[in-house]
């Protein structure tokens, strides 16, 4: 396998907020990692390559390997060789995530090792990101872009250097709906052209959709489903997949937009005995909460954290509600 | 409260019992003179040693302190008083009066302060009152400029926009509303300011245009330790610790106190 | 470029004017006005001087006129004749403030020189055992007065050791020495001013330096260095200092007054022939014309210092334009 996060433990000032996760992505393969703000899900995509900040975060346990080897042991300047070269970043604010001292152009080259041809892989970074007027104008800084053109700098930057696996964190929730489309454009035609891996994160389930293969649903620090993006979509097997799926505007019925999931985000400090969900789930009943569900199989590649996921998997909901 | 705070604290406490204490904790009238025992060392009989006309240095700098504590705490109110009344009109009425108050506040903070001082020194006569008066009238341009920025956001608040619906006062708004609720940043400022002020206070003394002798200070005992360099090492020492530490503690307590705001 | 400096210079009239105005009011609406002085008060103004001033002043008009001809006079850069020696009071100022600034230069250098290392260093080890060290230091320099501190280093370095000189800029066989020990003199006499000037503006540079780069070091973009795999010195020394530098500038400015004010202290104390040893004095005789024109001019140099640390900041910070 590619990459394989193995039990994937997290700590924010000794507040377990990833725990325990497993995921893996093939080659050429994109895969999603979706769920509500604060479900844990920027952690396990800046755990990847060790970004968690140094302070307040860090990984207790899990093994994160990639072609093989375990990311979480490597020395920092082994892990280096890896940053930016082989795994790269696009995360959600453009305009933040680029050094407001820098030009574009300074921040393309840094990426690069000095012996290669520089002025020419940037060229062609930017020109497979539609920023082919950048090429001539060095002296061009992030201010200066708007806000979509910020973006495919920060991919531009991403993939300058060739990596194998590309990380997306939000990256299109701060543009306009139709910059949106088409960074999300540019992403799929960058996979393609490129057999990029790609783990795209992010709250909004229909891109998510939409763009991945494969789907990991996550909620207080732990997927709860995992599976294809059709079966989830069309069969989720756990209450809480079910509710963000019925909380995608459709196009048919935009009077049901605001049909969201009732209740919030337990924090991390309080978390409820048992399922983590019970306190929100329609569904619920009396065993959700007393033990927490391990990840059952329910058919190749689809798992589901819930005693209850053969009944909504079999109906699509459950008579007597 | 933080170690900081706590840390602090204690120092401001302790001078503080020994200004209000004065009298009893005293060893010596401060002002008799004692020719034959001038410029003696630390003994038992005087702490601190005694100074060129034989007085003792301990009981002058216990009552120095009193002098030192009152002039930082005036000085300050006087500041802070003209610093808020300023600072929440300008942010009240905004417009024409806000940007009248506000260039007011610039220029006056291009003046070096200790040239401003020194300048109205010059035309008073450097009373313990009048050095109050000049530290106050020279500092309040930042506590102004906290209270107005302060103001600037709550006067958009609901509950003043309820209180206008109502038919309450401009003064009453500021008065019971506003300025209550700006006060938390002015408490940190404040602090720092009897600090600041202190230090202005007995370099004044220092230079001789502060608090005259034979009244003690802190900063006139350290000009006459000057004079007797060499000589007379706790005259020199003693009162610098003194200022040092007070000056410590109320940056402490404003560290600590600001500290505790961004918390929470 | 030009046309942001010019406009600028332009922006300042307004201040100019309201510091005239402020010296103007505080010399002539204060309590004691100077026509209240008396000749015995002061021995060194003669009457033949107050007869000077009261002319100068045109002090029976009306004060509007008074100012109005003041002002006049000030465009003309003739900010009248000192009481105490007859000599033009642009004159006195002009030969003492390049000792002044000389020394509040260095020892603003000084003080990024070792400031700014003190406070990345403290940032980047936020919380250890040297930055707590650090904290320390910075607020016992916050703390300690600065004429206590010129005069414990006086007691020890000059008087007990007798290291350094400590008293005035050169020893009193200057005109015999060579070039490179005329330096040499003028550099021993100012290494106690400078760094009792330099000593609370340390404490307070490395403070905000480090308060600037704990902030900074938590930027998104300092994560996107690390993302990119740059190395840990790049992130912190390119990615970060520059970053957390910039408002350096801004500070720097904002500090002049402070530092200006403060050399009254040092220079008093150290006998160096500067502006705030001559405001003392002016002080201390009520030398008014010349108490009115280190005003003026002192606060003209704060607006000086204000308006190159924002050409400054404009010239380094490429969001900002000269527009």
């Amino acid at each position: 396998m590619f990459l394989r996060i193995e039990g994937l433990r997290v700590k924010y000032n000794d507040i377990e907020v990833v725990r325990g996760v497993d995921l893996e992505i093939g080659k050429g393969e994109c895969i999603g990692l979706v769920g509500e703000s604060g479900c844990g899900k920027t952690t396990v995509g800046l755990s990847i390559t060790r970004l968690i900040p140094g302070h307040k975060g860090r990984i207790s346990s899990g093994r994160i390997l990639f072609e093989g080897k375990n990311l979480l042991v490597l020395s920092p300047e082994e892990l280096r060789k890896y940053r930016g070269s082989r795994i790269s970043y696009v995360f959600q604010e453009p305009l933040s995530s680029l050094n407001p001292v820098f030009t574009i152009h300074e921040q393309l080259k840094e990426v690069l090792p000095k012996d290669d041809d520089v002025e020419g892989s940037i060229s062609e970074a930017l020109k497979s990101v539609g920023l082919k007027e950048l090429i001539d104008r060095k002296k061009v800084y992030p201010h200066e872009l708007s806000g979509g053109m910020q973006q495919r700098a920060m991919i531009a930057m991403a993939i300058v250097s060739k990596p194998d696996l590309l990380i997306l964190d939000e990256p299109t929730t701060a543009l306009d709906v139709t910059v949106q489309k088409k960074i999300l454009e540019l992403v799929m035609e960058l996979k393609k052209n490129l057999g990029l891996s790609i783990l795209f994160i992010s709250h909004d389930l229909r891109t998510v959709f939409e763009l991945a293969d494969g789907v990991g649903v996550m909620y207080a620090g732990r997927i709860v489903e995992q599976g294809p993006a059709k079966t989830l979509m069309s069969r989720p097997g756990h209450p809480y997949t079910r509710g963000l799926v019925n909380s995608i505007p459709s196009i048919e019925h935009r009077k049901e937009r605001f049909n969201a999931i009732e209740g919030r985000t337990p924090l991390f400090s309080e978390l409820p005995e048992g399922c983590k969900f019970y306190p929100r789930c329609k569904f619920r009943i009396k065993p959700c909460r007393e033990k927490e569900p391990f990840l059952g199989k329910f058919s190749d590649g689809h798992y589901s954290r819930c005693i209850r996921s053969k009944e909504l998997i079999a109906h699509g909901t459950i008579k007597g509600i | 409260m933080n170690k900081l705070m706590i840390f602090g604290f204690s120092i401001v406490l302790f001078f503080a019992i020994i200004a209000i204490f004065a009298p009893f904790i005293a060893t010596h009238d401060p002002g008799k003179i004692d020719i034959e025992n001038i410029l003696t060392g630390p003994s038992r009989e005087h702490l601190l040693g005694t100074d060129s006309l034989g007085r003792d240095l301990f009981s002058r700098m216990v009552f120095g302190a009193r002098i030192s504590l009152l002039v930082g705490f005036i000085a300050v109110g006087i500041a802070a008083l003209i610093g808020i009344t300023l600072g929440a009109i300008a942010g009240y009425y905004g417009k024409w009066v806000d940007i009248i108050i506000m260039r007011f506040v610039d220029i006056m903070l291009c003046f070096p302060t200790f040239f401003l001082i020194l300048a109205v020194i010059a035309l008073l006569e450097p009373s313990i009152i009048n050095i109050m008066i000049i530290i106050g009238v020279t500092s309040w341009m930042g506590v102004a400029r906290l209270i107005r920025a302060e103001i600037l956001s709550l006067k958009e608040r609901d509950f003043i926009y309820a209180e206008k619906a109502i038919g309450a006062s401009d003064f009453r708004i500021i008065s019971r509303h506003l300025i209550p609720n700006a006060m938390a940043p002015v408490l940190v400022s404040i602090t720092l300011g009897i600090a600041a002020a202190i230090l202005v206070e007995s370099s004044l003394s220092f230079l001789g245009i502060g608090v005259q002798p034979p009244t003690p200070s802190w900063g006139n005992i350290l000009s006459e330790g000057k004079s007797v360099m060499g000589a007379a090492w706790w005259m020199m020492l003693f009162p610098g610790l003194a200022i040092f530490i007070t000056v410590l503690g109320y940056n402490l307590l404003g560290e600590g106190i600001r500290e505790k705001l961004l918390r929470s | 470029m030009l046309k942001y400096v010019f406009r600028r210079l332009i922006g300042l009239i307004p201040f100019l004017l309201g510091i005239t105005i402020i010296t103007f009011a505080v010399i002539h609406l204060a309590p004691g006005k100077p026509t209240d002085m008396e000749t015995q008060f002061n021995p060194k103004v003669s009457m033949e001087a107050r007869e000077r001033m009261m002319t100068l002043y045109g002090l029976d008009k009306p004060l509007h006129i008074q100012y109005a001809d003041w002002l006049g006079r000030l465009l003309r850069l003739d900010f009248g004749i000192s009481f105490v020696d007859s000599r033009p009071v642009i004159t006195k100022i002009l030969e003492r403030i390049p000792v002044t600034l000389g020394i509040n230069l260095a020892s603003i250098i000084l003080i990024l020189l070792i400031g700014i290392p003190i406070g990345v260093s403290s940032a980047v080890r936020e919380g250890s055992f040297y930055d707590r060290s650090m904290t320390v230091f910075v607020f016992v320099g916050f703390a300690i007065p600065t004429f206590w501190l010129s005069l414990i280093l006086m007691d020890l370095v000059g008087v007990r050791w007798g290291i350094l000189p400590v008293s005035g800029i050169k020893s009193l066989e200057f005109e015999k020495f060579g070039f490179f020990e005329k330096i040499l003199d003028i550099a021993r006499h100012l290494v106690l001013p400078v760094f009792v000037s330099a000593f609370g503006g340390l404490a307070g540079i490395s403070r905000y330096m480090r308060s600037n780069m704990t902030n900074v070091l938590r930027q998104d973009y300092i994560r996107t260095a690390r993302a990119k795999g740059l190395r840990e010195k790049d992130v912190i020394y390119k990615h970060g200092f520059k970053n957390a530098l910039l408002p350096v500038v801004t500070i720097l400015g904002l500090s002049v007054p402070g530092l200006i004010g403060g050399s009254v202290i040092f220079e008093s104390i150290f006998s160096i022939p500067g502006m705030g040893r001559l405001f003392y004095e002016s002080v201390m005789t009520r030398d008014y014309p010349v108490i009115m024109g280190v005003l003026v001019i002192g606060a003209s140099l704060t607006l000086l210092g204000n308006l190159l640390a924002d050409i400054s900041y404009a010239a380094v910070d490429p969001r900002i334009k000269y527009e």
